[in-house]
């Protein structure tokens, strides 16, 4: 470092003195709420998108990811999706192979897991598609850059950084996904693309069932399923069933994780039960998050929900249907 | 998380506090986004408070999840949009030292924010140039590349500031 160098190097320094700024408005107990959120997220998603979700779901200001935000209503209205019916295929590629998928109305997810890796805990890569009619706001902005197109419509980079890369590209002529890839791998971008390139929308949509049911009076009145999570193409022991609960559909990806939610999953080795509810092994946490072991075929039941629902009565009345399981789990 | 873990994780973080808003203060001038930058950071430590806390250096671990939240958060372009039409307090100056903070934070604001990180990571914290790619994940040779080309634009900025400094004085 040459010497004018070392002048404005020093002069930094003059930062070191700056006094202290209040920390008044950080709040460890929200840190530790959002936390809690965000790993039984992680339990039940296997990974999905944790990296993404935490910075919102923990800032009371919108500091918003490209996952996250909000898609934006263009005319003409939209053409929602189908709750109970799986709209697009997606398979192997960029090293990135499926494992869950999250339909809703104005947007489905398909979570994928790093080939290369037995545990799939690392967040690895979001797929997000939006109903035809919707956008997300990364594709309204100047991108980063832009990329060759696929099949004739156009592709950007929306964010390019350390550990992550979101494109965002049409996959119909009215119609826009997301790719978000967490992985250190250089190539990121590329990777992502090759998931875009994957998915295609179905002629007619997958449909989907369930092999659980839950009370619909635990759930708050004019609630109805708005969201159905389903294992897809190699859960491995990421093995989740799950509906959210809510009287409106959700309009952005961030609220898979904030919504009342019940299902069931195949638990991990370090979920390990804490407690008993009416006699029955049980992990609770912080109130919120409730699993009560043994309910059949080594599934636990589970239900996420803040007061004034009760997570634990959700998860216990859980119960295991048989057969080929139901598009009707509320009862 | 146990009890137990969740009660170290709050002392933790409690202590720290202060330090950590303090580097994401100097990361980023705006003191709300400094607190959503912590506030992201601490919910992403409790998340990994297991691994964290068998980390050789949980101080770096912590840094580095700050300094990475800064510079995710700084590439969104929404993060330039301004959140409040409130006008931001500063604190009157008062004499040459608080005069020179001032004017080399606002000179540091205008740098990139990744050079901006590693002026701040170097020089305020005295990181290595190693620790400091380690922090950023990168390789050392962009550390020092980043090193000259951001003090050569703190130089520019301060330019015509240079006259309100004693620089004697700052290099006693």
């Amino acid at each position: 470092m040459n010497q004018q160098h070392e002048d404005y190097a020093g002069l930094l320094k003059a930062l070191r003195d700056a006094p202290d700024e209040s920390t008044e408005s950080i709040s460890i107990d929200r840190a530790i709420h959002d936390g809690r959120r965000t790993v039984r997220r992680r339990r039940v998603l296997g990974g999905l998108a944790v990296v993404a979700v935490v910075g919102v779901a923990s800032t009371a200001r919108p500091i918003l990811n490209a996952f996250q935000e909000p898609p934006v209503a263009g005319p003409p209205p939209y053409e929602p999706f189908e709750i109970w019916g799986r709209e697009f295929d997606g398979g192997t590629a960029g090293g990135f192979q499926p494992y869950q998928y999250v339909t809703g109305r104005r947007f489905q997810i398909i979570a994928l897991a790093r080939t290369d890796r037995a545990d799939p805990t690392d967040p690895s890569a979001v797929a997000t598609l939006y109903a035809p009619g919707l956008q997300p706001a990364v594709a309204v902005g100047p991108a980063i850059r832009t990329l060759e197109p696929i099949e004739g419509r156009p592709v950007h980079v929306v964010i390019e950084d350390t550990g992550a890369a979101t494109i965002t590209w049409k996959y119909a002529d009215d119609a826009w996904g997301t790719v978000a890839v967490y992985t250190d791998q250089t190539d990121r971008v590329a990777r992502a693309r090759h998931v875009a390139e994957s998915i295609h929308r179905r002629k007619s949509p997958a449909p989907l069932k369930v092999p659980f049911t839950v009370p619909r009076r635990l759930f708050a009145p004019d609630s109805d399923v708005v969201l159905v999570r389903v294992p897809y193409v190699r859960p491995g022991k990421y093995v989740t069933y799950e509906v959210a609960v809510a009287d409106s559909h959700p309009s952005d990806p961030t609220q898979v994780s904030r919504l009342p939610a019940a299902g069931i999953n195949k638990p991990l080795p370090d979920e390990k039960p804490n407690t008993k509810i009416d006699g029955r092994q049980a992990l609770v946490d912080g109130g919120l998050n409730a699993m009560i072991f043994g309910v059949g075929s080594g599934f636990a039941g589970h239900a996420m929900a803040d007061s004034p629902l009760d997570a634990k009565a959700i998860a216990a009345a859980v119960t295991l249907t048989g057969g080929q399981g139901t598009d009707h789990p509320l009862r | 998380m146990r009890g137990q873990d969740e009660q170290q994780y709050v002392d933790y973080v409690t202590a720290r506090l202060p330090e950590l808003r303090r580097l994401a203060g100097s990361l980023c001038k705006d003191r709300d986004r400094a607190d959503d930058i912590v506030q992201s950071a601490i919910t992403k430590l409790y998340v990994h408070w297991h691994k964290a806390r068998s980390a050789d250096n949980l101080d770096a671990y912590v840094r580095t999840i700050v300094v990475r939240t800064f510079l995710n958060e700084r590439r969104l372009r929404w993060s330039k949009v301004k959140l409040t039409d409130e006008p931001i307090e500063r604190p009157a100056p008062r004499g040459r030292e608080v005069e020179t903070r001032l004017v080399v934070a606002e000179a540091l604001d205008r740098i990139p924010p990744k050079v901006r990180t590693v002026l701040v990571l170097r020089f305020l914290y005295d990181l290595s140039v190693r620790e400091v790619a380690t922090t950023l994940g990168c390789p050392e040779n962009t550390v020092k590349s980043h090193t000259a080309r951001g003090l050569t634009l703190l130089r520019r900025q301060l330019g015509s500031n240079l006259a309100a400094f004693d620089r004697k004085e700052q290099r006693a």
